[in-house]
């Protein structure tokens, strides 16, 4: 029986609240139910969680009991019938799962029990992570059909009091009746934080009773997610709750688990130890080689970086302490793969061995809204990456990506706190700066003819920083017909007729660009002694308009400029008689600017388009769609050549 | 019948006889090939891939089935180490009997990944059990090379092998081993190559494939590449103990499906099948329609199709109750149905022809891919389990292409079926029209223009719409998609209004699917100083087009379903305004085939006063057209490209 974990009291408010809810939900008839949520997909009857934090035999448990009930109103719910509850051993486990489905009877419009018979408990692969060690306990419930009710209740125990914990008061369907109790031995110090949301959003109360202190939370009101393109990730727009144990005391002392930074970083540590001393011959003769010819820290560092990139491909492994601990650089190198934390300890083996400072690094992506101060637990980062000094400046270097032009960070990790391990007992915490837009361009510029109709030219396209990276990305499949394709459709000018050839790549980590050849036929219209051509011959942006609607910002993954400038020659015998006016659109974070100048015999198109921010604000949209606007008006301008 | 062949398959297995072959052995230098020299613009190249199917009688005379896979593959792009640096098998550790992986570096360096780094799990959704691991040491230049034996059923009545890729195969085996008394059969497609027989071992039959230097897939635009690579399937051919030939026949087959489908009702099922009867003859569908109709209606509004099917959801009370079904009881409730409404139907099984066309000269099971049931007085089609489709409206990938039919026959009182195959052809282009008429709204300034357009779809492009409009129930979702059907032609207009009619489910294949509404748009509209250029083309949506395909086609021109379409668009010559280029808007491209035109993109102008109205027909008969034929198809896709540019200008009169 696994209810022993639980605390008394909860097991009262537990049964209270089963007792309370089945009452409600017997009121109502699976046809009133299919009325009354017509629209919806599932709803979320209940939503009950509580986590009871005790002090046993001088150690943590975390207790997390749970209980939910779900309406099953469409197919398409099939989420809710499919139930693969994970666990991670060995820090967590899951026991005492009572489910059933109520099924709607036809003949009397009631409901009726029907138990879940099968629960399986497996290992879990996942499409991210190679090995995860999770497993799941897994099952269907029977004669779901709409109007269907699942019911669920189970426990899990939580082993690592590092890894409590937080509740999100979000979903994706209605939620009618979300509940979260919090309950600790006062002799263990609990901090909470809100996220997305404040003490104000929820009916709290705070309780203490024998000992015992009890936090519950019930939201005021419940607002659906809604799912919109490139939004913020959910933790940044969810409301929820984080909850970490700070310290306890075990009857003799007070124990600190996590204060702050501090105990966060000696924890990291602990698991470092073996790496920290891990020596290899065939890495230091292989970091002598490839390094013999550089003087500078910076050129050394570039090397190394490249040489990890090129050689060790990402595989995720993190089951159990794996999660945390790094593999040894030594099996990193020999086998070749390993995951961002095996990567990363490789690179800082080889750049300290070659004389250049680097130290091991975790890190919060961009999905995480929290700082270490705020919330200094592991729940705060999630991956791990290089932190080198050159000539007294920070790089932050991430293996993982073998594109990634060196020293970028990744674009996942700007504006994130990263947490440096300077020595085993000293660390800086330091914000990973925002790449420029000037730093990440796609420069195509083109020489153009006009024969006949037709438009033909030769140009280049140029792609810098973290657009080196995108394209090079796609430039690792030797097949020439899908290369072929690619630079095509990169290199298109005017309108899907153009035919571009005689591509001549040239393809670094830094910077690639592309020489093309194209021909666009019948491009230009023709009118008496009139000719009428569009220079707009790549309409970046001309669909980005923001819907009005819109609810959440706009994320971008990186701050970008576009640069495009192409030159035609005027025929011999035709003069410019309207050229598109100059025009632009400048506000604080992005803008546009687009001339057309004359020169000698040649028209120059001049466009520029930069966007500095990695996320529009909802404030930014009226300005952006201004913007928009007006590029589409250029875009949708001609100049006209007539005859002398 | 099947159990006397099971039975005379087990008795047969005779311990007078040694086995010749055998798995047991097997290893690294087993299997006999050439090294290769490596193509560098290829991604990776295949050095070897064998399977080898061994049959045998067990010491309890069972037939036991084993496999052994064999792979080894040159790694050469990042791309490559990316793909093959984790190996997934689908398999349960119980019966995997042997299992080695290595890699081999370019310096010949061998790395044999070692017994505990292989780990086993569950993918979260499909709940597939898979034994897995990562390659390590890979390299640019390194070689992936693993085989596995496993135990696998015996099931004999077809197994199927893709013997081209992508990518470059240099040696290719497929080696088949029965016992003395099975004699295999087998058929390669997409390949100038047939199964040998090879009589050396004693006491058994031996038939086998082996290519060697196999050029990787080249795909082509309008072709369905997966259908076209080669491939092979090896089947039971002979029993010699029973003396019996052509084991696996589609007339076997056919009958095992009747004799299943024809199992006694129990008394509740009856009662149930009554119920459901009686809840048909109440379903309100809004129109007219007939009672097959009604009734396909009913159960896909009611109920769902399983495909992970429970056993119980084959039986009548358990599919009413959980208003669900697997395969079996879908047929099973429809044909009982069906016989209740006094319908004559056949049930069909056919394939997806865009993997696999159905083969009628070689029957197999692995053909028996999608059930449908022929409504013999209609001449249509109902696919049973699929909700998304109703009567006369099926999957188009089962068209234009063989199918087994089934028909029940009573003969002295047993249930007889008759198998006949025949091809089941595509629907014309006149059942998939897309009609549209735009009436363009020019602002005094050019400043705020309007489209109004009236969509009218059917067939597969209504099909694409009608069935799911009825199940969205997010509203922002439902409006977003509402509104694509008419903003296809412009997607960054603005929708002022619109008003859709007949967008329910139970219309496909009824009435057409309606949409009409007014488009905030200037996207059209072009300046230029005075002068304004009236993109009209561009009206028509954006189009398909094969400008850049001028190389040597090898494959015929294939395509998802016959199509037309049948465009107005009507617009006053703003006043104060001449129009010039109208007559670049006259234009014809055909295809002939079959001694009719069966292709053709046709547009023209008329002008009456200020009026001036553009129709454009354009229209796509056949689902296949001879590669000989592919310049001619590639020209009237163009000429609707073409026209897609086509603009007039629009100058202050002088």
């Amino acid at each position: 029986m696994a209810f022993y974990m639980m605390s008394y009291k909860s097991i009262i408010y537990l049964v209270a609240c089963m007792f309370f809810s089945c009452s409600l939900v017997a009121q109502e008839t699976p046809s009133e139910f299919i009325a009354k949520y017509k629209n919806e997909y599932s709803v979320r009857l209940i939503d009950h969680s509580f986590t009871d934090i005790e002090v046993k035999k001088g150690n943590v448990e975390i207790n997390n009991s749970y209980y939910q009930k779900n309406l099953f109103l469409d197919k398409s719910a099939s989420d809710i019938g499919n139930i693969s509850l994970e666990y991670n051993p060995p820090f967590t486990s899951i026991t005492s799962i009572k489910a059933y489905s109520m099924v709607p009877q036809a003949d009397d419009d009631k409901y009726s029990k029907e138990k879940v018979r099968d629960i399986g408990d497996k290992e879990i692969i996942s499409s991210d992570i190679f090995y995860g060690g999770n497993r799941a306990k897994i099952f269907t419930y029977p004669s779901l059909q709409k109007g269907a009710i699942t019911v669920l209740e189970y426990n899990e125990k939580v082993v690592e009091p590092k890894l409590a914990g937080s509740e999100i008061f979000q979903s994706f369907s209605i939620v009618e009746d979300q509940r979260f109790e919090l309950t600790y031995d006062n002799q263990v110090e609990v901090d909470i934080k809100y996220f997305n949301c404040e003490e104000e959003d929820f009916f709290y109360t705070k309780s203490e009773k024998g000992g015992r202190t009890t936090h519950s939370w019930v939201p005021k009101k419940y607002a659906k997610l809604k799912s919109e393109s490139s939004m913020p990730e959910f933790l940044r727009v969810m409301p929820h709750i984080v909850y970490r144990i700070v310290s306890y005391d075990d009857g003799e002392k007070v124990v600190p688990v996590l204060r702050n930074s501090s105990d966060l970083y000696a924890w990291y540590q602990s698991l470092m130890t073996e790496v920290n001393t891990n020596e290899s011959e065939a890495i230091k003769k292989l970091t002598d080689s490839i390094t013999a010819n550089e003087t500078l820290d910076i050129d050394k560092a570039n090397t190394i970086f490249e040489w990890v990139q090129d050689h060790i491909k990402y595989i995720a492994f993190e089951d159990g302490l794996g999660g945390f601990k790094p593999r040894l650089p030594s099996d990193v190198f020999n086998k070749r793969f390993g995951d961002c934390k095996d990567m990363s300890c490789l690179v800082v083996n080889m750049l300290q061995h070659a004389g250049v400072p680097a130290y091991h690094t975790w890190i919060g992506t961009r999905r995480l809204p929290y700082t270490y101060n705020d919330v200094p637990s592991p729940l705060a980062d999630n991956h791990m990456i290089v932190c080198a000094m050159i000539d007294d400046q920070p790089i932050f270097l991430d293996p993982t990506n073998s594109d990634l032009p060196f020293p970028l960070p990744s674009s996942f990790i700007q504006g994130k706190e990263a947490l440096i391990g300077i020595s085993p007992d000293s660390f800086a915490i330091k914000t990973v700066p925002i790449v420029a837009a000037e730093q990440n361009v796609i420069y195509d510029s083109a020489f153009i003819e006009l024969n006949d109709l037709a438009l033909s030219g030769t140009g280049v396209r140029n792609y810098k920083g973290y657009y080196a990276d995108f394209i090079n990305g796609r430039l690792h499949n030797k097949n020439q017909d899908d290369l072929t394709n690619l630079l095509k459709a990169h290199v298109r000018k005017g309108n899907n007729k153009c035919n571009s050839s005689g591509y001549d790549l040239n393809k670094s980590k830094k910077q690639t660009s592309v020489t093309y050849e194209f021909n666009v036929p019948h491009y230009a219209y023709r009118d008496k002694d009139q000719i009428f051509i569009n220079l707009n011959l790549e309409k970046v942006l001309s669909d980005f308009k923001i819907k009005d609607d819109r609810q959440y910002p706009v994320e971008q993954r990186f701050a970008y400029k576009m640069i495009r400038h192409f030159s035609m020659k005027i025929p011999e015998d035709y003069t410019v008689s309207y050229l598109p006016p100059n025009t632009e659109s400048i506000f604080e974070e992005f803008g546009f600017s687009l001339k057309y100048t004359i020169i000698d015999d040649t028209i120059n198109y001049d466009l520029e388009i930069e966007i500095d921010s990695l996320e529009l604000m909802n404030e930014d949209f009226e300005d952006w769609n201004l913007m928009i606007q007006n590029l589409n008006k250029n875009y949708n301008t001609s100049l006209t050549l007539s005859k002398k | 019948m099947k159990n006397l062949i099971t039975l005379s398959l087990c008795m047969l297995a005779s311990s007078l006889f040694s086995q010749a072959f055998n798995t047991d052995g097997y290893d690294w230098d087993t299997a006999e090939y050439q090294n290769i020299t490596v193509d560098d613009s290829t991604n990776q190249h295949i050095i070897l891939s064998k399977r080898l199917f061994h049959y045998y009688y067990n010491d309890e005379n069972e037939l036991n089935g084993k496999y052994l896979f064999h792979k080894k593959v040159h790694i050469n792009s990042n791309s490559s180490i990316e793909r093959l640096n984790k190996v997934y098998i689908s398999q349960n550790e119980d019966n995997l009997n042997k299992f080695k992986a290595r890699v081999i570096n370019s310096s010949g360096k061998v790395i044999e990944i070692s017994k505990d780094k292989i780990l086993t799990g569950v993918d979260d959704e499909t709940e597939q059990e898979y034994i897995y691991f990562a390659m390590e040491g890979l390299e640019i230049g390194s070689q992936i090379e693993y085989f596995y034996i496993k135990e696998i059923g015996t099931s004999l009545n077809g197994i199927l092998q893709e013997i081209q890729t992508y990518d470059p195969v240099q040696r290719f085996e497929l080696d088949v081993v029965t016992p003395w008394n099975l004699v295999m059969t087998g058929k390669v497609y997409n390949m100038e190559k047939e199964f040998s027989t090879d009589t050396s071992f004693e006491n058994q039959n031996y038939i086998y494939l082996h290519v060697d230097s196999i050029e990787p897939m080249k795909e082509e635009t309008s072709a369905f590449m997966d259908a076209h690579l080669a491939k092979a399937i090896f089947k039971l051919d002979k029993n010699l103990y029973t003396g019996k030939n052509n084991l696996v026949a589609y007339s076997h087959i056919a009958q095992r499906i009747i004799d299943n489908l024809n199992r006694e009702l129990s008394k509740k099922e009856t009662k149930t099948l009554g119920k459901i009867q009686k809840e048909i003859n109440n379903f309100e569908t809004g129109v007219e329609i007939s009672p097959v109709r009604r009734m396909e209606n009913y159960l896909k509004t009611n109920f769902q199709y399983l495909s992970y099917g429970n056993p119980a959801l084959s039986e009548i009370t358990s599919i009413y109750s959980n208003k669900a079904f697997n395969e079996t009881g879908a047929l099973l409730v429809y044909t009982h149905l069906l016989k209740t409404l006094e319908v004559d139907y056949k049930l069909t099984y056919t394939s997806d022809r865009t993997e696999l066309p159905f083969d009628p000269d070689f029957a197999s099971n692995i053909y028996l891919q999608d059930l449908l049931i022929y409504i013999t007085d209609e001449e249509q089609f109902i696919d049973p389990v699929n909700a998304l489709t109703r009567m006369g409206y099926v999957g188009d990938e089962n068209l234009h292409n063989y199918g087994l039919f089934m028909e029940e026959m009573t003969l002295n009182e047993n249930v007889v079926a008759i198998a006949t195959t025949d091809f089941i052809p595509a629907k014309r282009a006149d059942f998939t029209m897309d009609t549209l008429e735009i009436s363009v709204v020019f602002d005094d300034a050019f400043a705020d223009n309007s489209l109004h357009i009236r969509r009218v779809l059917s067939g597969y492009t209504a099909g694409f719409y009608q069935p799911i409009l009825g199940l969205i129930k997010d509203e922002d979702s439902r409006k977003n998609f509402e509104e694509s059907i008419l903003t296809y032609v412009d997607s960054e207009a603005k929708v002022e209004d619109y008003e859709i009619e007949n967008g329910k489910p139970n219309l496909l294949g009824v009435k057409p699917l309606v949409a009409e509404g007014n488009l905030a748009t200037n996207n059209f509209i072009e300046n230029a100083g005075n002068n304004i250029l009236f993109k009209v083309g561009t009206l028509i949506g954006p189009q398909s087009e094969m400008y850049n395909e001028d190389g040597e086609r090898l494959l015929n021109v294939e395509t998802s379903h016959a199509r037309g379409y049948h465009r107005t668009i009507t617009f006053e010559i703003p006043s104060g305004f001449e129009v010039s280029g109208l007559e670049e808007l006259n234009m014809d491209e055909k295809l002939t085939y079959k001694d009719e035109t069966s292709g053709r993109f046709v547009s023209s102008y008329t002008q009456n006063g200020n009026t001036v109205t553009v129709t454009i027909y354009e229209y796509y008969n056949e689902v296949e057209y001879p590669k000989e034929l592919f310049e001619e198809y590639r020209k009237v896709i163009n000429a609707a490209a073409d026209f897609n540019k086509k603009t007039l200008l629009l100058r202050k009169a002088s």
